[in-house]
């Protein structure tokens, strides 16, 4: 072995990054469960998993950002569970983060030689070992500018050369790609077999962008609810159906025959009539990311429509555009014929557009009765239609009557969304929207929460809902888009959709026919 | 005992007058990540304005100077803080300097930097003993003052609307507007709540120091802040607990160090406080909303 450059250190190297038993309980929730991982110094490792799968809280554990409630950590043999998160990068463990981070003020070459200074280098021979790296991921032209001043596919891969300045043995890449056009993501790629090749160091990427993964990956582990439920090669994981089923949900819900009830044809859409809801061209970006770049999606009255798409693709962006709490860079919104672009969202409630966020956004220290008595907000005027309203959602809602007294931070999750549910009804809303109204909750009460949609629908209020369980978002619609990276990948009816080759490639950037060519 | 009791009389009267403070700056912060050191002016605006309303009858000096601080309060909102709503918090922070350095300044410009000796309603210095406790009637007339904003806030924010409306934008200001609440007034509506806040503490406090001068909001401004971080920022409850709490500890020190010490009892008391954040930094009443995800 002849180092030829800084860079170049010890390539024959044993032992591994393992990870065993790993648990991590966030107030009651298992976020982590008995979870084991293995990385070994020469391989790319896939971690991917829905949201809320517990990827980004198992690198938090294995550099540190987290303490474990059970397992250990073991770098090449060594126990490193809980130490410091800069004494685990001194043992040559290096991550990346989801949010870039780079000091803005900076320089890219700075930002590089900082982390080596970092893990104990001397400035020089940090400055020179930053300027091998920017020069090995094509970055040297860039040097001299100003961090802040990057654009973003740059700004990811300075955070990348940071990483390696540390000369990792093993590299963790929280989402490079994240945000990134099919181009830049595709330099990405390139990059990350650079870093293989060179470094010979053991690389784990988490990832949404599916394509990237497949396409990069030796082996991927597939997390969901915090528990490790397969691990293979992209063809074997492609193949695998707990893996669909994690990402789409669970097909009996469509598969085969006619759809259930109202779907099949729309009984309330009235043809010819114009959309109640209609986006035109719509693009939002945060910062130099773009979330949305040109949608254009529409509702008719009475209709009932999903968007779909993984992770990252832009849905709760294009839920709060509506409503108006994230500000579009270009592209229009009609609601029943009225352009709405510019109205503050309070404004947007009051014309009948209500949305019940991810996350359902109930006042946990507000009582239920208290809750509803907030959605009942823009009809204050009218004390008698408030009362009647109540109680007609109540009806529909018998366990919120019960738990009227109850703080609604103390409701299970099925009952805080059924809350911001009712909640949102209280506005006597011409179209409700729903933000991944699945999320974290039961199978049995997800299929409550979309009876309850259908019923809404039937009785006459349109609904748009995104959803990452796929299948569940299928059986209630009418109409589905599938949105990906920010674009509308496919339109069209879900049961046509279902059985086409076209919606995997969409949702997911591969069809499964094609994807284990590797 | 008699003595206790009387320490503890002191220190229910010292800690209201804290918690109110606490409760005005904790509002704002609570609903707009502000924390508004110009709310101090509000109590020494208050106090000018009595000081020139003062040959007209009492209730109307105390109805118009009440005005006059709302206004006032209204007014910082509208001008300096609403361009800035979508600010980062340290943003609003410094406007908030700016905005108390300026009126502290004006008010140097126009009245002098020197204490005017002023005490509104001068006859509620007359003491009287019940049993061998001696109080004295501004005592009894702040606690009640103290009590009556208390339980009268509670209502208001229990029982109105726009009170639940201030609770559910205080816990999430998204989700509120989500649900059709309007951003200005409710804000509105804190700013006037906190203004009100700031005029008892101005009628009680000026009347305690018997003077009035430029800079006398800086000092409650500034232990009322402490108060809602020992609390917990952004909640109202922990806010009120945390006024009380510096109160009896300010109160306790006073009692007990000797002498010489007595000079650093705000030393000692910060001191504490400090403690008290090391083995609680969220405050007594940790508030969800404020924890940040990695």
């Amino acid at each position: 072995m002849r180092p030829t450059s800084a860079i170049e250190l010890d390539r024959a190297s044993n032992g591994q990054l393992e990870a065993r038993g790993v648990s991590v309980r966030f107030e009651g929730i298992l976020a982590l469960d008995t979870v084991d991982l293995t990385l070994r110094p020469g391989e790319i490792l896939g971690l991917i998993g829905p949201n809320g799968a517990g990827k980004t809280t198992l690198i938090n554990v294995i550099t540190g950002f987290q303490v474990p409630d059970q397992g250990r950590i073991t770098l090449d043999g060594e126990d490193i569970t809980g130490l410091q998160p800069f004494r685990i990068s001194r043992r040559r463990l290096a991550r990346t983060f989801q949010a870039v981070r780079l000091f803005c003020d900076l320089t890219v070459l700075e930002n590089a030689e900082l982390a080596g200074v970092g893990v104990g280098l001397s400035r020089a021979s940090a400055r020179e070992r930053a300027w091998e790296i920017l020069e090995l991921l094509e970055l040297a032209d860039l040097a001299t500018q100003r961090a802040a001043e990057l654009p973003y596919g740059d700004e990811r891969r300075v955070g990348i050369a940071r990483a390696l300045t540390t000369l990792p043995r093993y590299l963790l890449l929280d989402e490079p790609a994240a945000g990134m056009n099919e181009k830049e993501a595709a330099a990405l790629s390139r990059t990350v077999r650079t870093i293989l090749q060179k470094f010979s160091c053991g690389i784990m990427v988490i990832e949404h962008n599916m394509m990237l993964i497949m396409e990069l990956c030796d082996r991927i582990q597939v997390l969901e609810h915090g528990r490790a439920i397969a691990l293979g090669n992209p063809a074997e994981i492609a193949r695998d159906p707990a893996v669909r089923r994690a990402y789409l949900g669970a097909e009996g819900a469509i598969a085969g025959g006619p759809l259930s009830g109202s779907s099949a044809s729309p009984p309330n859409a009235q043809a010819g009539k114009p959309p109640i809801l209609a986006i035109d061209n719509l693009a939002v970006s945060y910062g130099a990311v773009a979330a949305l770049r040109g949608v254009s999606i529409h509702v008719n009255e009475g209709e009932l429509v999903s968007v779909v798409g993984p992770n990252g693709a832009g849905k709760s962006t294009l839920m709060h555009a509506i409503s108006g709490t994230v500000r579009p860079d270009a592209g229009e919104i009609t609601f029943a014929g009225q352009s709405i672009s510019t109205l503050p969202t309070e404004t947007r409630v009051r014309k009948g557009i209500a949305l019940v966020p991810e996350g359902r956004g109930v006042f946990p220290a507000l009582t239920v009765a208290e809750n509803l008595l907030i959605g009942a907000v823009t009809r204050l005027g009218n004390q008698a239609a408030v009362r009647i309203a109540t109680e007609r959602v109540l009806d529909f809602f018998p366990i919120l009557r019960e738990r009227q007294g109850q703080p609604a931070g103390r409701l299970s999750g099925g009952e805080q969304q059924q809350l911001a549910i009712a909640r949102a009804l209280l506005s006597e809303p011409r179209i409700l929207l729903l933000d991944e109204p699945s999320l974290g909750l039961a199978v049995r009460i997800i299929d409550e929460v979309y009876l309850i949609l259908e019923q809404l629908n039937r009785d006459g209020v349109s609904v748009l809902v995104v959803e990452q369980s796929v299948m569940r978002a299928f059986a209630a619609a009418q109409r589905t888009y599938v949105l990906r990276n920010g674009l509308v990948e496919l339109e069209g009816r879900p049961h046509d959709l279902v059985s086409s080759e076209r919606f995997e490639a969409a949702y997911f950037g591969f069809a499964r026919q094609q994807s284990p060519s590797l | 005992m008699t003595l206790t009791l009387q320490y503890a009389v002191d220190a229910l009267n010292v800690g209201g007058l804290y918690a109110m403070m606490a409760l005005g700056i904790g509002l704002i912060f609570g609903i707009m990540r502000l924390i508004n050191f110009a709310h101090g002016e509000l109590v020494m605006v208050g106090g000018y304005a009595m000081l020139l309303l003062v040959q007209l009858p009492g209730p109307l000096v105390l109805a118009l100077s009440l005005i006059v601080v709302i206004v006032l309060a209204l007014g910082m909102e509208r001008l300096a803080f609403r361009p800035l709503r979508e600010a980062a918090p340290s943003t609003l922070l410094v406007a908030s300097f700016a905005l108390s350095y300026f009126l502290q300044n004006f008010f140097v410009l126009v009245f002098g930097a020197r204490p005017v000796p002023f005490a509104f309603a001068s006859e509620l210095s007359t003491n009287f003993e019940i049993g061998h406790i001696r109080i004295v009637l501004l005592q009894v007339v702040s606690m009640t003052l103290t009590i009556l904003a208390l339980v009268g806030l509670t209502a208001l924010l229990k029982r109105t609307s726009i009170g639940v409306q201030l609770r559910a934008a205080s816990q999430d200001f998204r989700a509120a507007k989500l649900c059709g609440v309007r951003a200005n007034s409710v804000i509105a509506f804190a700013f006037a709540i906190s203004g009100s806040l700031a005029w008892i503490v101005s009628l009680i406090y000026s009347a305690q120091i018997g003077q009035l001068s430029p800079a006398m909001g800086v000092r409650p401004v500034v232990i009322g802040f402490v108060a809602t971080i020992l609390g917990g920022l952004g909640s109202l409850v922990g806010a009120v607990l945390g006024g009380f709490l510096v109160g009896a500890l300010s109160v306790t020190l006073e009692a007990t160090l000797s002498l010489q010490l007595r000079p650093f009892k705000e030393a000692v008391l910060f001191a504490l406080v400090f403690l008290v954040l090391l083995l609680r930094p969220q405050g007594l009443i940790a508030v969800r909303a404020l924890k940040e995800r990695v």
